[in-house]
């Protein structure tokens, strides 16, 4: 016999859990709504412009790409020759030697024929100290910077580069990052429309290059990863690119630009003192902190997103390491909302403070524990004998085809905008990926969110190591095979 | 109680307030709960009685099992099973029902006979109208389990559960048990009446339906989206592949004054004329007459524009103009940019002032091309802020236009806006038109300091030294960014006579990029000057840190 307190409870817990699905069901259905309008429009300016005009012309604006390189000695040279064969009038390559224990400096010493230089290094924004600045002796290399400093993580890094940089405009990106030729031409481009706002941060899609063949800083022919977890990626960054963001750049309520892969307007970076180096979550919390800045300075702005292919990256597909990444992604966001929590439903902050925030509170940081919460809370009733199974049953199919519903309209997406997986038999794993993925990859994206939760709480972090392969070429693949 | 405090609780906006609702709930369930925690304990209150009510009808139902009462009023018949004076001896009774197989029992409470709700009784005992008796006699309630276990075998009970008369052999829980065990097992619910019956029920497997129906279609879409596109790409180059022949034979075999002479249907003779009444093949002869004229200079870009025309394309490009959409409306007036239909400028003229920005840019960009306009008015009348996109897209084509004749800046100079004048000193910069400067010089003082940023910038590109005096003046504004400009363009000019006033610049208290930007301007003036200046002021913040950096060769370019 229950108390009625206890029954209470329970039915509270219920509303509540139905409450909390009624919203994110909504909010999903509201992305698929606005990044439809925005893709739409999107496709149809990329019909008519022609970015071969921006390439070459003194009008366009210098781009810094800061490249912070950690052990990445195996690929450093291969990556430094794509990201200099970018096809760009005005940029300059900056890679940071983050302390690498391996030997990534002598490696860049030798291949691009450095120098150190009495590079007159000023620390507009602290950092660790720097050991030295090369510049290579070769003038067809005249756009390298290579910066040697101690190691102190990948925000650190990036705030040495971003102390180096000499242009207008920055672009951080992973250095084991395949970027487009053109690339930079495209992201440059809300920089340069916009009149109204200013444009402080522009966005870009990360395409995963795992078992796809990659020619001159391209990748030629998309294949889907070969294991269920490097599949889940490519339907979860569908999700996550041409969907989520895309509906809130829609709404400039974006609050997120990948570390891999987003340009800044430099000044603005400066202002706000670059990149925080105590939390792993850097690259959303100076998206967040700089919307901060403008929204106190009553300033207009925009964050912008372009959901053309033009970087690509390698994704782990091994448990151990994605949890790790998962786990790291949940501690840097969870610390991102704590520091800027003043934000919360905050109408001073306007789209951010009012829905992006609380998203991000209710949606992202705190859903894996919901999740676990209303498995507890079904378990709890089975045992309290209060558990319909007609109602478990029909909210569990509803559940799992929205989830279907949702991820089918991001593949809808790509397939109407950009159909870069042609072969019929790579849309069918796609699909079968698409089925399997809430049974076999979400339970764990779930438990890892958890375990984020825990770490953080427990103090623990770190980056933890990422282990990568390295792109094939595509001789080697077809010499496999594949 | 409950249930209009949860109809509050679902109105409340927040978990904050739905925490404090919660609180307020548990109080007052706690404070409820008195009376009735005294009932439970057996306590009795005198002249309260209690039943268990198994069932409710609108009607009298006419079949009513033995040891069930029926108590009508006006408006319904209750059928109630005993009466207690005694609360926790009810709700046995009930539980004892409620295994058996009822759906729902429950306890109604009476005084003197009247049905009465708990709140009643509770005010009635706070009134001191009721006492509570929590040391009663042993009271025999008028129904007893005698006369429960009296009741027909629990199978019946089962088969009329739904007339809501139950009866059972014994009220004997393990007897029960087995009795249950040794009876064929049917459920006491189907299926479809649960669902039928529940609204809830009805309402989640509709939105099921509709998910499932709108994943289903999505599925199908997807495949119908590849089908779709796979045919398009492969139409789109079976027809690229039919044009390459008829196109170059056009371009290399036909002579121009040829092609001029050609009527529509010589020309479509050329091509498969089944195909040309084709909206996607008709787009990819306009989308490759557009590449063709890019890549092609001279005879063969009259060539393409003529075939263009015998071909009519250029009303389907015209034609464009009309859609209410912002993409079709652009892609036309890149088409008539290309194809250079002048004809088409009295439309374009209303478009150039239009609030999408793409229309507005394109509109401008195919005036300024087509238009014959040396003055530039549609450029220097235009209301809208330019963005650098568009100056860009406008570079090319004035670049274009000046190679043929001079265009005026001058009436870009003199617009009323400001992002106009701005792109004007750029271009003045770009296109070396010395002629501008004086008139730069003259706006320089009213100017705004971006485009006093500009003008810095012109006058050093163009080595305009006898401005020297303007760029100086920089030195009194507030923007740094407008210091370092003119500090760069003192280095490039040059002029010794403004030594004094950058080593009086310098002894201020001045950042970094702006030192460094007045050291890098006085060594190109006078580099022994420099020299001197900055050994007696390594000890000044980064001087020997930038003095290192401007000597280092290898950064000659940083």
């Amino acid at each position: 016999m229950y108390s009625l307190l206890f029954h209470i409870l329970k039915d509270l817990l219920g509303v509540v859990f139905l409450i909390y699905s009624f919203f994110i069901v909504s909010f999903y259905l509201g992305f698929a709504i606005l990044s439809f309008f925005e893709l739409w429009e999107h496709l149809t300016k990329n019909k008519f412009i022609d970015y071969r005009d921006v390439i070459s012309n003194p009008l366009a604006p210098g781009v810094s790409i800061i490249a912070p390189a950690y052990n990445e000695g195996k690929t450093l040279v291969q990556n430094v020759k794509s990201l200099l064969g970018l096809h760009y009038g005005r940029f300059e390559v900056i890679i940071v030697n983050d302390g690498s224990k391996d030997n990534s400096m002598d490696i860049l010493i030798r291949e691009f024929d450095l120098v150190k230089t009495n590079y007159a290094y000023y620390e507009a924004i602290e950092a660790k100290p720097v050991r030295g600045i090369y510049k290579s002796t070769k003038s067809s290399l005249s756009k390298l910077i290579v910066v040697d400093k101690e190691n102190g993580g990948k925000a650190d890094a990036l705030n040495v580069g971003i102390n180096v940089a000499g242009k207008e405009l920055i672009a951080c990106i992973d250095v084991d990052c395949v970027l487009s030729s053109e690339g930079i031409a495209r992201m440059v481009r809300p920089f340069l429309e916009e009149t109204n706002k200013k444009v402080i941060a522009v966005g870009g899609v990360i395409g995963i290059a795992n078992n796809c063949d990659i020619k001159d800083g391209t990748v030629v022919k998309y294949r889907v990863p070969d294991t269920l977890l490097g599949r889940f990626q490519v339907v979860e960054y569908f999700r996550a690119f041409l969907m989520g963001r895309m509906a809130w750049t829609r709404i400039n309520g974006l609050m997120l630009i990948s570390g891999a892969f987003g340009f800044f307007n430099r000044d603005l970076v400066l202002k706000v003192g670059g990149y925080y180096p105590k939390t792993v979550g850097e690259d959303m919390e100076l998206v967040v902190r700089m919307r901060r800045y403008m929204e106190e300075q009553n300033i207009p702005y925009r964050v912008d997103f372009i959901p053309d292919p033009l970087c690509w990256t390698e994704v782990p597909e091994s448990d151990q390491i994605l949890s790790r990444q998962r786990n790291r992604w949940m501690r840097g966001t969870i610390e991102t909302l704590q520091l800027h929590s003043k934000m919360n439903f905050n109408p001073k902050y306007g789209v951010m403070g009012m829905i992006s925030f609380p998203f991000w509170t209710f949606f992202e940081k705190i859903s894996p524990i919901i999740e676990m919460s209303g498995l507890l809370y079904t378990v709890a009733l089975i045992i309290m004998g209060d558990f319909s199974a007609v109602y478990f049953l029909s909210l569990f199919v509803l559940i799992y085809f929205f989830a279907i519903m949702i991820s089918s309209f991001s593949i809808l997406y790509e397939q109407v905008g950009f159909n870069n997986y042609r072969e019929k038999a790579e849309l069918r794993k796609i699909v079968k990926t698409v089925l399997l993925e809430p049974f076999l990859v979400h339970p764990k994206l779930v438990w890892w969110g958890i375990r984020g939760h825990w770490d953080f709480i427990r103090g623990q972090g770190g980056w933890g190591d990422m282990v990568r392969a390295g792109f094939e070429k595509p001789a080697d693949k077809n010499k496999a095979g594949v | 109680l409950e249930v209009n405090n949860l109809s509050v609780y679902l109105k409340a906006k927040n978990f904050r307030s739905m925490l404090l609702l919660f609180l307020i709930l548990a109080g007052q369930t706690s404070y409820a709960q008195t009376l009735i925690q005294q009932l439970r304990k057996g306590c009795e209150i005198e002249g309260v009685t209690f039943s268990v009510q198994v069932a409710a009808w609108d009607e009298d139902p006419k079949n009513i099992s033995a040891g069930f009462i029926l108590d009508c009023d006006q408006v319904s018949c209750k059928v109630l099973y005993g009466s207690y004076t005694n609360y926790a001896e009810a709700l046995n009774a009930r539980d004892s029902l409620e295994k058996i197989g009822h759906k729902g029992p429950w306890v109604p409470f009476f005084h003197n006979d009247k049905s009465v709700s708990y709140e009643q009784i509770r005010a009635m005992v706070r009134r001191q109208e009721l006492q509570v008796n929590c040391d009663p006699p042993s009271l025999q309630p008028a129904g007893t389990q005698e006369e429960l276990t009296s009741s027909p075998s629990l199978e019946d009970s089962v088969h009329t559960a739904e007339t809501a008369a139950f009866q059972v052999d014994e009220l004997d829980e393990e007897s029960l048990v087995v009795k249950a065990k040794s009876a064929p097992f049917k459920p006491f619910y189907k299926l479809k009446s649960r669902v039928m019956d529940d609204l809830k029920l009805i309402i989640l497997l509709g939105i099921l339906g509709i998910f499932i129906l709108f994943s289903l279609g999505l599925v199908v879409a997807m495949i119908w989206v590849k089908r779709m596109n796979k045919i398009k790409h492969v139409l789109k180059e079976k027809y690229k592949a039919i044009l390459r022949e008829p196109l170059s034979q056009l371009m290399f075999d036909q002579e121009t004054e040829d092609i001029k002479a050609m009527s529509y249907e010589q020309i479509a003779d050329f091509f498969p004329k089944e195909l040309l009444s084709n909206k996607l093949f008709r787009q990819i002869i306009i989308n490759e007459l557009i590449s063709l004229n890019k890549s092609f200079k001279g005879e063969f870009k009259d060539k393409i524009k003529m075939v263009y025309r015998k071909l009519n394309l250029h009303t389907y490009s015209i034609g464009k103009l009309k859609s209410r959409k912002w993409g079709v409306v652009t892609k036309g007036l890149v088409e008539i940019n290309e194809m250079d239909l002048e004809e088409a400028v009295p439309k374009i003229n209303s478009l150039s002032q239009h609030r999408n920005f793409y229309i507005r840019s394109y509109a401008v960009a195919t005036l300024l091309n087509l238009s014959n306009d040396k003055n530039l008015t549609y450029l220097a009348n235009q209301s809208y802020p330019l963005s650098r996109w568009q100056q860009i897209t406008y570079l090319r084509i004035i670049r274009y236009l000046s190679k043929k004749e001079q265009v005026k800046l001058s009436y870009l100079l003199d617009s009323k806006n400001v992002s106009v004048r701005i792109f004007a000193i750029k271009l003045v910069n770009l296109l070396g038109r010395v002629d501008l400067l004086e008139k730069m010089a003259e706006i320089f003082p009213a100017a705004e300091v971006a485009e006093k940023k500009e003008i810095v910038r012109s006058f050093a590109a163009l080595h305009a030294s006898s401005y020297a005096d303007v760029i100086v003046t920089c030195f009194a504004e507030n923007s740094e960014e407008l210091k370092i400009s003119a500090a760069e363009a003192l280095g490039i000019l040059g002029d010794k006579d403004l030594v004094p006033l950058i080593l009086k610049e310098l002894e201020g208290e001045i950042g970094f990029q702006y030192k460094m930007s007045l050291m890098k301007c006085l060594k190109s003036i006078d580099t022994v000057l420099y020299e001197i200046w900055a050994n007696d002021h390594l000890a000044t913040p980064y001087v020997g840190l930038i003095q290192r950096h401007l000597e280092d060769r290898s950064l000659v370019n940083v």
